[in-house]
């Protein structure tokens, strides 16, 4: 993966790379899993994700932010996405 | 300097840019932006090509994470890649001028890989003289200056915030710098283009491009009275260097006292308006309550523009968890700032606020410079102690203990503490 030939470039020229930064990855095998991986990562590492605990309100915001600023998914995908999120990723879910 | 090694977009993008600028164009119709879209300055804008899934480390036209950080200091902290943001904390910004080397990087899309030789700025809109300038003709038509000012994300400091909003998790004293700028004066350019009497706004559009060819170009707009501010500036340099291209390079617009967003970065266009720009950088986010909101809530449907920087302070000495002895004196030091208007008094409390000392203040060497403040202690006995600092400005506004939460994690300003001990 290029993402992670970047963090090995990165820890060998001895600049720090944040522990969330690239290390971790969005939950896998579960539903709408491979619907969010597809959509989210085309544009930012699963950190943005991953060290963010928020209500169903604030994901519904941050989701239709992402299709104002380009995110290409439809009404039923945002759905989907919004449920996946909500699911792993929402105030009471522990961490990944 | 960073080599080039791939093309500009430009120049590898060509046969995109009409299908672009027709999309941006939708968009900006969508948006009611007929001013906007009427504009020659979208001449100027260029988007990415499509990503390949997962996309390249450094898609056409983009400069390389690597090649970014490899400029920076290594307590300049990556903490997230995708936009690139990062940043030191405040034990390692104690320099009175912030190295370029220690200053923070929050970028919304990719660092555009521009060719100052071809590089033009586009001044149209509500103007009598629309200009199309080189950098060089920029240079050498207006008076050049050179003047400390603070630049600060507008979420600088959000993890301070309980709970923390989405956003940069920039630390507690990230996302801010203070380096010495060189440009021209906004004010001197627009009066070469003559600004029209129903003019408001002052709009600067970057040339930066996302991932997808459908990331909206980054645009925000200024209140006329603060683009004609003698501060605000077209700067090309930082600290007598070209800007790097991280920065900004070849141009930038630099706003201070204000949220880091109106300094718009890779600066291509200005377009003078009648009314604030709308879009995405101006309309969903950098954008408050109008009212304070309870910790958690939803952002109200009254909201307001994020503009200057509330009064704050940082102490830079001593670092967290450093070490002194009875009878040595410590010197409790650190910056203070205060948006548009000018920092009246730091006090310091090595007693968790009891009782506050006033710190000595140096004369700021520009308006929008930060202010050095320092305060001798003697510490008598063995312990931990927590130093705290708190700025007043001018107009009596004084840094609340803890920052007003706000949906986005704007304008954090707590005080800052600081944790150290005296060791027998």
């Amino acid at each position: 993966m290029r993402v992670l030939s970047v963090s090995v470039l990165a820890l060998a020229l001895g600049f720090p790379l944040a522990a969330d930064a690239s290390s971790d990855d969005l939950k896998a095998g579960v539903a709408g899993a491979g619907l969010a991986r597809a959509k989210c990562l085309l544009c930012h590492e699963a950190g943005h994700i991953t060290r963010i605990r928020q209500s169903r309100a604030a994901w519904e915001d941050t989701v239709d932010l992402m299709i104002r600023r380009g995110a290409p998914v439809s009404p039923e995908e945002r759905d989907v996405i919004l449920d996946y999120l909500v699911t792993h990723y929402g105030e009471n879910s522990t961490a990944p | 300097m960073i080599q080039k090694t791939t093309p500009a977009p430009e120049q590898e993008n060509r046969g995109q840019v009409d299908q672009g600028r027709r999309q941006f164009m939708e968009r900006v119709g969508q948006a009611g932006m007929l001013t906007v879209a009427a504009s020659p300055l979208l001449g100027a804008r260029v988007l990415a090509q499509p990503a390949a899934v997962p996309p390249p480390a450094a898609p056409p036209g983009a400069v390389a994470i690597a090649t970014v950080m490899a400029d920076k200091d290594p307590v300049v902290k990556v903490l997230t890649e995708r936009p690139l943001t990062a940043s030191p904390t405040a034990e390692f910004l104690h320099d009175e001028v912030t190295p370029t080397a220690r200053l923070f990087i929050r970028n919304n899309l990719l660092t555009p890989d521009l060719d100052a030789s071809v590089h033009k700025l586009r001044v149209t809109g509500l103007v009598d003289r629309p200009l199309d300038l080189t950098l060089e003709e920029l240079q050498r038509r207006f008076p050049n200056v050179t003047l400390q000012a603070m630049l600060e994300c507008a979420g600088a400091g959000r993890t301070a915030f309980n709970p923390t909003p989405r956003g940069t998790p920039w630390p507690p004293t990230g996302g801010l710098g203070c380096p010495n700028w060189t440009g021209v004066r906004l004010k001197d350019v627009l009066a070469a283009a003559g600004v029209k009497s129903n003019a408001v706004h002052v709009a600067f559009l970057a040339a930066d491009f996302g991932e997808l060819p459908t990331a909206p170009p980054v645009v925000r707009s200024i209140p006329l009275s603060k683009a004609v501010e003698p501060n605000t500036l077209l700067a090309w340099g930082v600290n007598g260097a070209p800007l790097p291209k991280v920065h900004g390079y070849p141009l930038r617009a630099l706003v201070p006292g204000w949220v880091g967003s109106a300094s718009i970065k890779w600066l291509v266009g200005i377009e003078v308006l009648d009314a604030p720009f709308k879009g995405t950088y101006m309309d969903d986010s950098y954008r408050m309550p109008a009212y304070p909101v309870a910790p958690g809530e939803r952002m109200p449907k009254e909201t307001v523009h994020t503009e200057a920087w509330p009064v704050k302070s940082i102490i830079t000495h001593p670092s967290p968890g450093a070490t002194f002895r009875p009878g040595e004196p410590v010197m409790i030091a650190g910056r203070a700032w205060a948006g548009d208007f000018d920092v009246d008094r730091v006090e310091v409390s090595l007693d968790e606020g009891i009782t506050w000392h006033r710190a000595r203040l140096t004369r700021p060497r520009d308006k929008y410079a930060w202010r050095l403040f320092s305060y001798e202690w003697e510490p008598r006995k063995r312990g931990y102690v927590t130093a705290l600092a708190r700025a007043r400005d001018a107009k009596g506004n004084v840094q609340p203990i803890v920052g007003q939460w706000n949906p986005l994690g704007y304008y954090w300003n707590g005080i800052h503490r600081v944790g150290f001990s005296i060791e027998s």
